[in-house]
């Protein structure tokens, strides 16, 4: 599902040129849930966002579901990234001004989703959020905000899941909780590609790839 | 979840920083609209105030009109008929003719069926040098009235002067101090005063009226006379035009003039009554084109720059919209929203602020028309005194123009890196 070849990328910047990834490759089966570990600043989330479309490498190839990302235009790998994967961040990046309802709902927007609502609804009730559907984020706990982002990554019932240290501002208990949806998506023929400094978190997986200063380890 | 349903979720959350986006829109379309509302208040006072005048005008002219027509009924009109030979500007310089029509006239005129005129005076006058006393002097031969011959006998209007005697005027008897009964002695004929007129400030205080038999003696003229007055013509000032054509039909080498009447000089007065009103009238209305000027001049001047100011607030407040909507537009593209749908976004937005701007000044130019215009322009119509097609343009406008404002700000936001976004803490 997921396969990155060779990946190279720097930033430039006035203390000089970081090389946050050097020639890192990766591949995620159907099913599979992967972690990458490492310190802070080792490329990792870098990885991650270049596995995702989201950041263009300087040299290599990503390829998602059979495409090649950076040979496609940006609107077509948004509506790639709108229908086949979902995303899950340390920060949960929730809309401020969006119930957690809309909030979940919120990949309509990019593409069309077949029975949206309903399907939201049995994600709030999946994840214990429903008497907290018409609440905001900053009514809710740091847990529940990150189970919110959890039911929004899952709305358009992806194939491939992106987290990005989801646990990193949870508690054991809630921490628990979003890795088990994290495996248990892989377990359904999902692909997880899961970024995290934390051990416990790393253990969750099926597998742990480790970077350090933008290599692998 | 649509793209409004977020939009207007936003406006709820930031309405402090969505708001004075409105008001600018509103300032501007407030400005414009109250320009426009109050050109078509001043031009509808105008017109309205306009109209009164000129009826209270109308309604003086018309009792005027009616007291004339009263005055010309009872008066008519005094018309001299004269040979046709005879330069009219010589008749009104020199007070005399210079040529002659046989007395006969009178009695073919009097014979004639003429409906419009009630008495004819046949006279003779010569402007003369008083040899006795050295000074110029008029002198009217006059005969008294000739009666129409198909009509019945009437009261003369003007009885002859007996023969011997003179009538004469104010000017004339008081200078010598001649009385009635006095006897003057006139190119060496003796005359004794029939009657002194009294003064009519113009050329007949300085008249002698004698027999028109003698006058014809003394100045050599037998059988001669110099005009004849046709006196209370029974016509309309409008159809002075009819009288003469008729007498000159009868007396074809004649013309006939009209004297300047008491009447005449109404018509005029009223004439010149109606032309001062209307001259009023006219510089009350360049007084009002005037004010109409300077309220269009400042609004073409103010609006474009009221305008421009609130289209350049429009743009730095989305501009600070977006920045701080940075994180915002990283989620959405993480999510796969692509840039065009998040740049409809902020237009949309935009567009809304620009609707709700317009749809507030609007309805805030209205009041304000209705708070500066006068009592002519009634409060519950103000909304008529805007042109038809300002409201849809407006309406239609104001949202494209805000896109417009935001266009940049949000290609700016579109394009920024969402990696990089999601990334800042």
């Amino acid at each position: 599902m997921i396969e990155a070849v060779n990946l190279n990328m720097s930033f430039h910047s006035h203390t000089g040129t970081v090389h946050a990834l050097q020639g890192v490759s990766l591949q995620v089966n159907v099913g599979e849930f992967v972690a990458v570990r490492g310190a802070s600043g080792s490329g990792k989330t870098t990885l991650l966002l270049a596995c995702a479309g989201l950041r263009r490498p300087d040299s290599g190839h990503v390829r998602l579901l059979g495409t090649d990302l950076y040979s496609i235009a940006s609107p077509a790998r948004a509506k790639l990234r709108a229908e086949s994967v979902g995303f899950v961040f340390q920060q949960f990046h929730l809309i401020p001004y969006l119930s957690v309802l809309q909030n979940i709902m919120a990949p309509c927007l990019g593409s069309k989703i077949q029975h949206a609502e309903s399907r939201a609804k049995e994600l709030l009730d999946q994840f214990g959020l429903s008497r907290r559907a018409g609440h905001y984020p900053q009514q809710l706990s740091t847990g529940e905000r990150q189970r919110a982002a959890l039911s929004r990554a899952l709305l358009n019932s992806p194939k491939i899941l992106f987290a990005d240290e989801p646990t990193g501002n949870l508690d054991p208990d809630n921490a628990a909780l979003v890795l088990q949806a994290l495996r248990s998506f892989a377990r359904n023929g999902g692909a997880v590609l899961l970024v995290t400094h934390h051990e416990d978190s790393a253990r969750t997986a099926d597998r742990t790839i480790t970077l350090k200063e933008g290599k692998p380890a | 979840m649509t793209a409004l349903t977020l939009v207007l979720q936003e406006i709820r959350q930031r309405l402090f920083s969505f708001l004075p986006g409105v008001l600018a829109i509103a300032l501007a379309t407030g400005v414009v609209t109250a320009s426009f509302s109050l050109l078509e208040a001043h031009d509808r006072e105008t017109a309205l105030v306009l109209q009164n005048k000129q009826q209270e005008v109308q309604k003086e002219m018309d009792a005027m009109e009616d007291e004339y027509r009263k005055i010309t009924k009872k008066m008519g009109f005094n018309i001299l008929i004269l040979p046709k030979a005879q330069t009219l500007a010589d008749f009104y310089s020199d007070h005399q003719a210079t040529h002659f029509m046989p007395e006969e006239s009178v009695k073919k005129l009097a014979a004639a069926t003429i409906t419009t005129i009630e008495h004819l005076l046949p006279l003779l006058q010569q402007k003369i040098t008083w040899p006795e006393l050295g000074r110029t002097v008029i002198l009217v031969g006059v005969r008294g009235e000739v009666p129409f011959m198909h009509r019945g006998e009437k009261n003369p209007i003007l009885y002859p002067v007996p023969p011997g005697t003179v009538v004469l005027g104010h000017e004339l008897a008081t200078s010598r101090s001649f009385a009635v009964g006095n006897e003057i002695t006139l190119m060496g004929r003796r005359f004794k005063i029939h009657a002194v007129n009294p003064p009519r400030g113009g050329k007949d205080d300085i008249t002698l009226w004698i027999n028109l038999s003698e006058a014809q003696e003394l100045l050599g003229k037998p059988g001669l006379i110099t005009g004849i007055m046709a006196l209370q013509c029974k016509c309309a000032f409008a159809d002075l035009p009819k009288v003469q054509a008729e007498v000159e039909s009868i007396l074809p080498d004649t013309q006939a003039i009209e004297f300047a009447t008491q009447a005449q000089a109404r018509a005029e007065a009223r004439q010149q009554a109606r032309k001062t009103a209307e001259q009023v009238i006219a510089q009350w209305k360049a007084g009002r084109d005037s004010v109409r000027d300077q309220i269009k001049s400042y609004a073409t001047a103010w609006a474009p720059i009221v305008m421009a100011g609130c289209f350049l607030g429009v743009a730095a407040m989305a501009h600070s919209n977006a920045r701080e909507r940075r994180q915002e537009v990283g989620i959405l593209s993480a999510i796969g929203i692509s840039q065009g749908n998040i740049f409809a976004i902020f237009l949309l937005r935009a567009a809304i602020q620009g609707l709700l701007g317009s749809l507030g000044g609007f309805i805030a130019g209205i009041a304000l028309t209705s708070a500066f215009s006068s009592a002519a322009v009634p409060l519950n119509t103000s909304w008529m005194l805007v042109p038809a097609w300002l409201a849809p343009s407006l309406l239609l406008a104001t949202p494209t123009a805000a896109a417009l404002a935001a266009l940049v700000p949000a290609a700016v936001a579109v394009q920024a890196d969402p990696a990089n976004i999601l990334g800042e803490e």
